[in-house]
């Protein structure tokens, strides 16, 4: 079995891949999807440093974690449909008569 | 560990929460409105009955709460705290829900929102806001935070007439579900670092370790930026302007008002708190966020005909003197609590104002349009132009009472440039708060329409306006009260 | 409307007997007691002096006002914003607190901003009065930050008690920001050079607000302050450089500027300022004789120049003419207004046997005795008090002698409530003048004494004997008539002057407005720019920034759990996967990107080899080559790769990148160091049966120990749904379709 630390590597790496995908693509979706990379690579890290304690303190948050994920993903999509409805389209980029 | 752990719901812990029962059940009561009139007026009227009486519940069991001797107590499984601090947040949250359910009323019929749905989101959020002040540990902070931010992107992007709405909701969520990440990141670091998420443990653990882990400081880092980000502060704030000016203009009063006011509230409580001690780790950081936020606000504010986008920008400012309170020592934290309670009851009057300008559909969206305002309406003029001078923080308003502690504090604790750097800053404010003066009191061309004030809401209006002026002409009271609050975070 | 400020005066005569015997009469409120911020009020000589002018003053400014303004409409909040004023005023200079002081001053800087901007139907007065507003204000504001460093130092802000502990404050690391800083708030207010530049400006102002506010009162707060100050903050080398420097410039540059003007306002506008350099350079030699010359010269001064810009008023009201080339001959026509200007230029010029002539008597005089800077200060206030008199003259003298111009017209006498003022004011500075007695013990040396500390002995009167600055006066006065005689030439000589001081301050201050301006822009350009991408990129850009400052900063404090000294195939190996990982970067050709991709997975298969994993690195050996050909299978059909974003965007991007890769290795290889503690999960077992009857752990922990959380979650949750149904339920309405 690997050690934790792997683990925590890869929940690192998922959030760098996260925050990658959260600056480089433009639809809105992926963006999206990248946000719940983050939230979950934290969630990776909970359950890595849980268990390296030896409590159950970070197992827990990880559940409260999924809801919220879950709940702020439903929001995200709304979002997105309500969006789409009036635009027709999902490119962040388009978005951008509030400036200055 | 051989003595037996108490259950974690003790005898008194209800009450002690029991502001946040308050507006969760006036919720659940606007959705069981919802589904059992079919009618709009009834709807209307029993939406502003339920939230009116949830508001007033909620105050009444804040002042309930039995502080004893003023020390902070632990609830629920040591996930809260009960304290003099909560009580005097539940008390600014109730005075806002009360003033948002008068005071919004014509903006949100005027943005085509129902208010029963905005209201049971609203009350939602407001849960969050209470959560906030009292979360004694990080996971309590993550949900409280997001339970206050999430209704609001949806109200965001709420309203059908407008056409930058959903732009707005786009950018808050998105921003905002980035910045909760990082938030629990931060927090997923912390607990690595020290394998707690209580703030009293971590707050031990800081200041005893001796080694500072670098879990933990990242971890701190993390969070400090996602808190800073609800906040609205440099260099996180960019959300603000165009929210603020998409957002229809009832969801931007909460914005600025409650989630502003609750943001500082775990800032406060986190920073200032049990974990004090972590406080120095990051003071250096804290001192670029207080200055970059006074010095971009208010140039940023300096440019805007729009007034909602002048007051996000404004607020970004105000941020950063707030913050700067935390600088300080404790008389610092305390001015950093009264300039929130000054600052979130100016901005709740002159967003109050605002809203029941405009025709028919239209709001008054520019300063321009506010030209002549006095000529017309004298009265809500002037009762706008109390909470503008408050904000630009001239004597004898509540206003100049705040910033006079924040910088006496900051010069105290010796950081006098910051200070200075605050001071020549806020005469961009006085400059560009006076725009709106000068607009309504000295241009005589425009005719403003404003929409009906129902008695109450003059009411509300006037209570706000002479609040300010108290706070202004008789700070002690209210400085007492802060003190002690203060004194029982740590 | 005369008879608040009336009441005033005969109420502040009640306490006239006891400040002229030295006492100090205190009164004091709590305000925030637990602060120690007391409203207390404080009358001494200086206090009273300055009081008995604000309110005399006030009562005939207010009179005055009456006839001014009598068909406009707005008359009564004019009277309102001049009574504020006038309130606020006598609070600056009764109160004994250093933060009230400050409150009461902003406010006497806010009235005046409604004064000024009275007409505010023109543009030009709005600018002022902003003018004037942002350049008190800033000064006030920085002032308030000197005041609370005093505070500091002092250990008390009652300035009574910080006058016990001057030598502790002069002595303090501290005094010179805060003497600086308190200058700011006095200089600006009172106008001195270069802030003077707000004085001539506001001048837009209604005639009897420039009067009362830019001669008699407002403009000399800052002075008050001074005096006031000078017990704490005087005697030092600062304080007497600074002070007289600043003062002595701003003397000069008024009364050279002054002499050139045409407007009637103008001119005593810059006057005015001149005679503020003179009060600030007095107060800054610190002598007796200075100190008393101050005094003498402020009593002066506020009645002679109230007087001579009443007269301005009149003549304005009565002829519609601002300038003073366009009128003439007036003195048939306004009969009284002519004596009481002619009475004024004449103090104004220092012409006995009026006060004016014995104030300058003891400016010269002053200036006589500053041992070695005698010579430059002589030639300074002899120059000074020559324009002077010329600039009297051009504005009480020259409109009503010669030729009237035939536009004129008719012109009649005003109304007795708009002559009686400056008459009164005049006549006064007459009484004075004969008389000086009559103020002498009872209000100007108990002001000095607050002023130094100590009573010392006066003696005013008109005839001095023989001395050599009698010698000075007469050469003044007959150079000042000369002046007003080749006016034209000298107006022709003076001109180029003008513009150098205009470019060195109200054009720095134009240039700092616009500046603002295009610092506001640009930074708002650059952070809000409307692209979420962009915000996202400064949002993620500091939040690594913030993170690894805070670790560098801490980093003496913690140490990595490394300790093996690098061999030199090891080094070659990371230095290939290095170069082959920035060259796959910068391919042009995927097939080139997967060929250096190769490289870099053969590479760690070797560090796998060389570290004893011979197992690991053959896996890793055999995945990269099936990966490699996989790649080059699938992609063999594809087109090359297209530019989507600009070069500089690609190394915005890399080097966000490059920063959190860092951090998070960092992080990695930090987690090691965490002391981790032993299971306690085993107690959590242990305790959810017997406390919460429940077998599953994690079950129990949301249930009962968490029960709070789960409740907020259960709440998220359900807003979510709602949010979600709100949402769908939203049709776009057809007049926002895009």
């Amino acid at each position: 079995m690997p050690a934790p630390l792997e683990y925590l590597a890869v929940s690192c790496i998922l959030f760098g891949i996260g925050i990658a995908g959260v600056l480089t693509r433009r639809n809105l979706l992926v963006i999206l999807m990248s946000i719940e990379l983050m939230l979950n690579s934290a969630n990776l890290a909970f359950l890595t440093f849980s268990r390296l304690h030896g409590q159950l303190h970070g197992q827990v948050i990880a559940i409260f974690v999924m809801t919220v994920a879950a709940a702020e993903a439903a929001i995200g999509l709304a979002i997105v449909v309500a969006l789409f409805r009036q635009t027709g389209s999902v490119r962040i980029d388009e978005a951008t008569r509030l400036r200055g | 560990m051989g003595t037996p752990i108490p259950l974690p719901i003790m005898p008194g812990d209800l009450t002690a929460i029991g502001p946040l029962l308050a507006v969760v059940i006036a919720a659940a009561g606007f959705l069981a409105v919802d589904m059992a009139f079919t009618r709009e007026e009834l709807k209307n009227r029993w939406t502003f009955i339920i939230g009116i009486i949830g508001a007033a519940l909620a105050a009444v069991t804040a002042l309930m709460l039995d502080i004893g001797t003023g020390e902070s107590r632990l609830i629920l499984g040591e996930a809260l705290y009960a304290d003099l601090y909560t009580v005097f947040f539940d008390l600014l949250f109730a005075l806002l829900m009360g003033a948002s359910l008068v005071l919004s009323w014509t903006a949100v019929e005027r943005a085509r929102m129902k208010p029963v749905e905005f209201y049971s989101l609203a009350a939602f959020s407001f849960a969050g806001m209470f959560l906030t002040s009292r979360a004694a540990d990080l996971l309590s902070l993550f949900l409280a935070i997001e339970l206050l931010s999430m209704p609001l992107y949806v109200l965001a992007g709420f309203a059908t007439t407008s056409k930058t709405g959903r732009e707005a909701a786009l950018k808050y969520f998105v921003l905002g579900s980035v910045a909760s990440a990082i938030l629990l990141f931060g927090i997923a670091l912390m607990y690595g670092g020290t394998g707690s998420i209580d703030y009293v443990e971590l707050g031990a653990q800081v200041s005893s370790g001796g080694r500072d882990s670098p879990l933990v400081l990242a971890g701190l880092a993390l969070i400090l930026a996602g808190l800073a980000f609800k906040v609205g502060a440099v260099p996180f704030h960019m959300w603000t302007p165009d929210v603020y000016e998409g957002s229809p203009t009832a969801v931007t009063a909460l914005m600025a008002t409650g989630v502003k006011a609750a943001g500082l509230a775990a800032a406060i409580r986190f920073l200032a708190g049990p974990m004090a001690a972590a406080l120095s780790y990051v003071s250096v950081m804290l001192w670029w966020i207080v200055a970059l936020s006074m010095v971009v606000g208010n140039a940023g504010a300096m440019l805007q005909s729009n007034v909602k986008r002048l007051l996000a920008y404004s607020s970004i400012a105000h941020a950063g003197y707030i913050l700067m309170g935390l600088l300080g020592d404790s008389l610092g934290t305390a001015a950093a609590v009264y300039y929130t309670a000054v600052y979130v009851l100016s901005v709740a009057g002159a967003f109050g104002v605002v809203q029941y300008f405009g025709d028919g559909d239209r709001e008054l969206e520019t300063v321009d349009d506010f030209n002549g305002a006095a000529k017309r309406h004298p009265w809500i003029s002037l009762l706008f132009t109390i909470f503008l001078l408050s904000l630009a923080g001239i004597p004898p308003t509540g206003g100049f009472v705040a910033k006079f502690f924040v910088f006496g504090s900051a010069i105290q604790t010796g950081h006098i440039g910051l200070a200075l750097l605050g001071v020549l800053t806020s005469v961009i404010g006085i400059y560009y708060y006076l725009r709106l003066v000068i607009a309504m009191w000295m241009k005589d061309e425009g005719r403003p329409v404003l929409a009906e004030l129902s008695p109450t809401s003059w009411v509300v209006l006037g209570l706000l306006a002479a609040s300010v002026l108290a706070l202004g002409c008789m700070p002690g009271w209210l400085w007492l009260i802060v003190q002690s609050a203060v004194v029982s975070l740590v | 409307m005369a008879l608040m400020p009336i009441s005033i005066v005969l109420l502040l005569s009640n306490f006239l007997s006891s400040t002229a015997s030295g006492q100090m009469l205190q009164l004091s409120i709590p305000w925030v007691p637990s602060l120690e911020i007391e409203i207390s009020l404080v009358m001494d000589g200086l206090s009273m002096l300055f009081a008995l002018l604000i309110s005399g003053i006030g009562a005939l400014i207010a009179i005055y006002a009456g006839g001014y303004l009598a068909d406009h409409p707005q008359l009564n909040r004019f009277n309102l914003y001049l009574l504020s004023f006038m309130l606020a005023m006598l609070g600056v200079v009764l109160t004994d607190n250093l933060i009230t002081l400050f409150i009461f001053w902003e406010l006497t800087s806010i009235t005046s901003y409604f004064l000024i901007g009275f007409d505010h139907e023109k543009e030009e007065a709005r600018k002022a009065a902003l003018q004037a507003l942002l350049v008190t204000g800033l000064g006030g504001l920085a002032m308030l930050a000197g005041l609370l460093i005093l505070g500091e130092i002092g250990g008390t802000l009652e300035i009574s008690e910080l006058v016990a502990n001057g030598v502790l404050i002069r002595r303090s690391p501290l005094y010179v920001p805060a003497l600086l800083l308190i200058l700011a708030g006095a200089f600006t207010k009172s106008a001195q050079f270069p802030f003077h530049f707000w004085l001539p400006n506001a001048m837009a102002a209604p005639t009897p607000a420039s009067a009362y506010l830019h001669a008699a009162t407002m403009v000399k707060a800052g002075v008050y302050l001074l005096a006031r100050m000078n017990p704490i903050l005087g005697g030092t080398t600062w304080w007497f450089a600074l002070l007289s420097l600043f003062g002595g410039t701003t003397m000069l540059v008024g009364a050279l500027v002054g002499i050139r003007q045409t407007v009637f306002k103008r001119i005593l506008a810059f006057s005015t300022v001149s005679g503020l350099g003179t009060l600030v350079m007095l107060i800054g030699l610190g002598t007796d004789q200075a100190v008393q010359a101050a005094m003498l010269f402020l009593v002066a001064h506020a009645l002679y120049k109230g007087a001579l810009f009443l007269v301005a008023g009149i003549v304005d009201h009565q002829t519609g003419k601002k300038d003073i080339l366009q009128v003439g001959g007036l003195a048939g026509a306004l009969p009284m207004t002519a004596m009481a200007a002619g009475l004024a230029a004449l103090s104004m010029g220092g012409i006995p046997p009026l006060f004016g002539f014995i104030a300058k008597e003891a400016l010269y005089e002053s200036a006589l005795h500053m041992g070695y800077f005698a010579i430059p200060a002589v030639v300074a206030v002899v120059t000074t008090g020559i324009l002077y008199l010329g600039m009297g003259l051009l504005v009480g003298v020259g409109p009503f002698l010669g030729a009237r111009p035939s536009e004129l017209g008719r012109v009649r006498e005003a109304h007795w409530s708009m002559w009686m003022p400056p008459l009164v004011l005049a006549g006064t500075s007459l009484l004075f003048g004969v008389r000086s007695g009559l103020i002498e013990h009872t209000l100007l040396s108990p002001a000095m004494k607050s002023i130094v500390g100590y009573r010392f002995p006066t003696h005013l009167g008109l005839w001095h004997g023989f001395s050599f600055a009698l010698v000075l006066s007469l050469f003044s006065m007959a150079m000042g008539v000369y002046v007003y005689l080749r006016i034209e030439d000298i107006r022709r000589a003076f001109r180029p002057f003008d513009e150098i001081v205009h470019e060195f301050t109200g054009a720095n201050y134009d240039r700092c407005m616009t500046n603002l301006m295009a610092f506001a822009r640009w930074q708002t350009d650059l952070l809000q720019s409307g692209y979420l991408k962009n915000y996202l990129l400064i949002i993620f850009a500091s939040t690594i920034s913030l993170t690894t400052y805070t670790l560098v900063s801490r980093a003496g404090s913690f140490s990595l759990p490394f300790d093996l000294p690098p061999v030199l195939h090891e080094v070659i190996l990371v230095a290939v996967i290095l170069a082959a990982t920035v060259s796959a970067v910068f391919q042009k050709s995927r097939l080139g990107a997967i060929a250096t991709l190769g490289i870099v997975g053969y590479g760690v298969a070797l560090i796998f080899a060389t570290f004893g994993a011979p197992d690991l690195a053959m896996t890793q050996l055999l995945i990269e080559t099936l990966t490699v050909i996989l790649f080059v299978l699938v992609l063999y059909s594809l087109p090359g790769f297209t530019r989507l974003s600009s070069k500089g965007h690609r190394f915005r991007d890399a080097v966000i990148s490059i920063m959190f890769g860092a951090l998070m290795t960092t992080l990695v290889i930090a987690a090691l160091d965490v002391q981790f503690s032993p299971s306690i999960s085993a107690e959590m077992a242990r305790k959810s049966y017997p406390e919460a009857h429940g077998r599953n752990v994690v079950n129990v922990i949301l249930v009962d120990f968490r029960g709070i959380d789960t409740m907020g979650e259960i709440t998220v949750l359900s807003l979510a749904a709602l949010g979600v149904f709100a949402l769908m339920k939203l049709r776009p309405e057809k007049e926002e379709e895009v």
